[in-house]
């Protein structure tokens, strides 16, 4: 007790000042730049599988049960994502790692899903249209997994108290960069799959 | 007094009790994570690899000069490696203008994300200097060494990606950095004009990107890749989308011609406002095809965008009558980097002129002209970045430069600037319907532009080193402007800012507080 009492505040260099919201604009930015990659693959996909016409992608079969299935994962994984920070704001902890979690399983199923669909679906690289559905699957399987390593993370700083209802930044801007992975995979879904 | 077997940590550098040593100077520059080092070597290493770029603009006049006897079939990917690298490198000097100055004008002593800053410098780095080594094996842009040009490929898609990382740090610490009392209304308009033109470069980079991922996933080969170039980056050197990359020296002039002169921007409202219009009528990623241009929003944005940088130049010269004007190089440059500025808008309304009706109404060069406008950007980007470095060089490098080589460097870079864009512009009007007319005195003009360009980065090395010299020699350090920067340290350190900044009641809290908290008119003298 007398080593507690015999410590000078004064003497203790001061905290660094905590900048509220500043993940959570760095990540909006990110995303905003992510966005824009999104929108010019899919624009150039769009307009490159207009002037095709009917040699689009004509030797392959892209299955549209495997991508409403993957568009049903990405919607429950929004749900729970918003789960997370739902819980993380009101210091319900238990309930916030297990939204995190669900939503981890559920972003690796995509993955695998994706996977998956893409082995069905034989594309060639080298027909019309081949080069365009592997940049779009393709960055936005490596948006999921940026994603998904972006949670990982979150919780782990979670899992060591660094976020509670004080200080729920992380996990918000993780849900934030991971709501834009879900909205781009519509976007993709409509425009890939969908009308094919 | 006991014989100790150590030093103590006094004299070794290292942190007591830590058992650690200090890190040296090869593992600061390395590892280190302060935005002051990180901002310093990013203009100097922009400023090195600009020399790059210069280099290849000679080698292209000296062929036009000896009618294509130097580079040959090489001449078109010389030519338009050099339009992607002088604007890739001096982007990345004036990102080190914007890494350094905007935490110290916030008062902040850090800025966000510094290793991710680091991170970015280290990239942007290594991929430029890659993407200049793959033009010497015929790759680049445009080259026709298929693996040469996949290297250039991916070295340019990692410089992009680079820049806008970069951007997001610099963005963020600007919406998340500022102190109590400094609300978006108030911050200094260099802080001002990087959150907005790095929220623009971000996604205007972001889309550049996607075609640098198809042109490496559809694995083309060089002819391939040269067509993936034109149809998917190239508007990125185009109005409206080039005049993002001088969204930064609006806040430049402007900060620099407020101190100068002594004087407060009156309409710092509409100033903002002015720069925000720029910064609007500069989004081009919708402009990426050749069917965009010619038509009624292109040539609109072609039109308007010259009603914010004439607005701009009127708020200048405003300061300039109200205020005690001394001629100094930094100023010299900022006026001259509006100029060039209004120089690319030009550009872009001959164009718009050109492209009227059927597109036949002159008959100009639209190529040349468009490249006269990134020839007049990356002018507006060398004055703009070294009217920076000059006008806070106390903070940059501890001193103020040498007369000498500071109005040597401004003298040569304004000549350089004005002899090349005004050449490439006067070539887009004679050459009409694609006839070399006088090819060859282009040529000659060209040759001696890249010349003066080159003495003038060299003055400017000079300029720098005498700045460095007299900060050794206990430099002035007196602060002189308005806004926080001026409160730090000279030469400025990230975490040196000192506790007891003044209160925020105005966009130049130094200013209030000299002059006893008296915003307005009386304080401007």
């Amino acid at each position: 007790m007398s080593e507690v009492a015999a410590l000078d505040l004064d003497d203790l260099a001061p905290a660094p000042p905590i900048r509220r919201r500043e993940l959570l604009f760095a990540t909006a930015f990110a995303s905003a730049g992510v966005v824009m990659v999104f929108a010019t693959l899919v624009g150039a996909y769009l307009a490159a599988r207009n002037a095709g016409g009917e040699a689009w992608l004509e030797g392959s079969r892209i299955p549209l049960t495997q991508a409403n299935m993957q568009m049903a994962t990405m919607v429950m994984a929004a749900v729970t994502m918003q789960w997370a920070v739902y819980s993380i704001s009101r210091d319900d902890r238990l309930h916030s790692y297990l939204a995190l979690g669900i939503t981890l399983l559920l972003g690796l199923a995509f993955v695998n899903q994706t996977t998956f669909l893409v082995k069905q679906a034989n594309v060639v690289l080298s027909e019309p249209g081949g080069a365009l559905f592997y940049a779009v699957v393709g960055t936005h399987t490596a948006m999921v997994l940026g994603g998904i390593v972006y949670i990982a993370l979150m919780a782990f700083r979670a899992l060591a108290g660094q976020f509670s209802s004080r200080q729920p930044d992380g996990i918000s801007a993780a849900a934030v960069y991971w709501y834009v992975c879900v909205a781009t995979y519509a976007v993709v879904w409509i425009a890939v799959y969908v009308m094919k | 007094m006991a014989v100790t077997e150590t030093r103590p940590a006094s004299e070794t550098g290292a942190d007591p009790g830590s058992g650690r040593t200090a890190p040296g100077a090869v593992e600061r520059i390395l590892g280190g994570a302060d935005h002051t080092t990180l901002g310093r070597m990013f203009v100097l290493s922009g400023l090195a690899l600009f020399c790059v770029a210069i280099v290849a603009r000679l080698l292209v006049g000296i062929d036009a000069v000896a009618d294509n006897a130097l580079l040959g079939d090489a001449l078109a990917m010389v030519s338009s490696s050099a339009r992607v690298l002088g604007p890739l490198s001096l982007v990345g000097a004036m990102t080190g203008v914007l890494v350094f100055l905007v935490p110290l004008q916030l008062g902040s002593p850090a800025i966000s994300y510094p290793r991710g800053v680091s991170l970015a410098y280290w990239t942007w780095l290594l991929s430029t200097i890659v993407f200049a080594v793959s033009v010497a094996f015929d790759g680049g842009v445009g080259g026709a060494d298929t693996a040469a040009a996949r290297l250039g490929n991916v070295s340019l898609g990692a410089a992009l990606a680079a820049l806008g990382l970069a951007a997001v740090c610099v963005a963020t610490t600007v919406l998340t950095h500022r102190p109590p009392g400094m609300g978006l209304a108030k911050v200094p308009f260099l802080a001002w004009s990087a959150l907005l033109g790095s929220t623009l470069w971000i996604v205007t980079v972001g889309s550049a990107f996607a075609h640098v991922v198809v042109g490496q996933v559809s694995r083309a080969d060089a002819p391939g890749l040269a067509e993936n170039f034109v149809n998917g980056i190239l508007w990125m050197t185009r109005a409206p989308a080039v005049y993002v990359l001088v969204i930064p020296v609006l806040g430049v002039a402007l900060d620099v011609f407020a101190t100068a002169t002594g004087s407060r921007v009156r309409q710092y409202g509409i100033a903002q406002g002015l720069i925000g219009a720029f910064a609007v009528l500069s989004i081009g990623v919708w402009a990426q095809g050749d069917d965009s241009v010619n038509t009624v929003v292109w040539t609109a944005f072609a039109l308007l965008v010259a009603v914010p940088v004439l607005g701009i130049l009127g708020l200048v010269g405003d300061l300039v009558r109200r205020g005690r004007i001394s001629y100094s190089p930094a100023l010299l440059l900022s006026a001259v980097s509006l100029l060039f500025i209004l120089g690319a808008v030009t550009s872009g309304l001959v164009w718009a002129l050109t492209l009227a009706g059927s597109g036949t109404l002159l008959g100009f060069d639209v190529r040349l002209l468009g490249a006269a406008q990134v020839t007049f950007v990356a002018a507006s980007l060398l004055s703009g970045t070294l009217a920076a470095v000059f006008h806070w060089s106390t903070k940059f490098w501890g001193g103020r430069p040498a007369a000498a080589p500071s109005n040597a460097t401004a003298l040569l870079v304004v000549a350089g600037g004005g002899l090349l864009s005004t050449a490439v512009f006067v070539q887009g009007l004679v050459q009409r319907d694609g006839e070399p007319t006088a090819n060859q005195f282009f040529g000659v003009l060209v040759v001696a532009a890249a010349a003066l360009y080159l003495l003038g980065v060299l003055s400017a090395a000079g300029a720098v080193r005498s700045a460095s010299a007299a900060a050794a020699d206990g430099g002035d350090d007196e602060p002189v402007g308005g806004t926080l920067e001026w409160v730090a340290a000279s030469p400025a350190r990230g975490d040196d800012v000192p506790d007891d900044l003044p209160t925020v009641t105005s966009p130049y809290p130094l200013a209030d507080a000299r002059d006893g908290d008296a915003p307005g008119e009386e304080a401007d003298r």
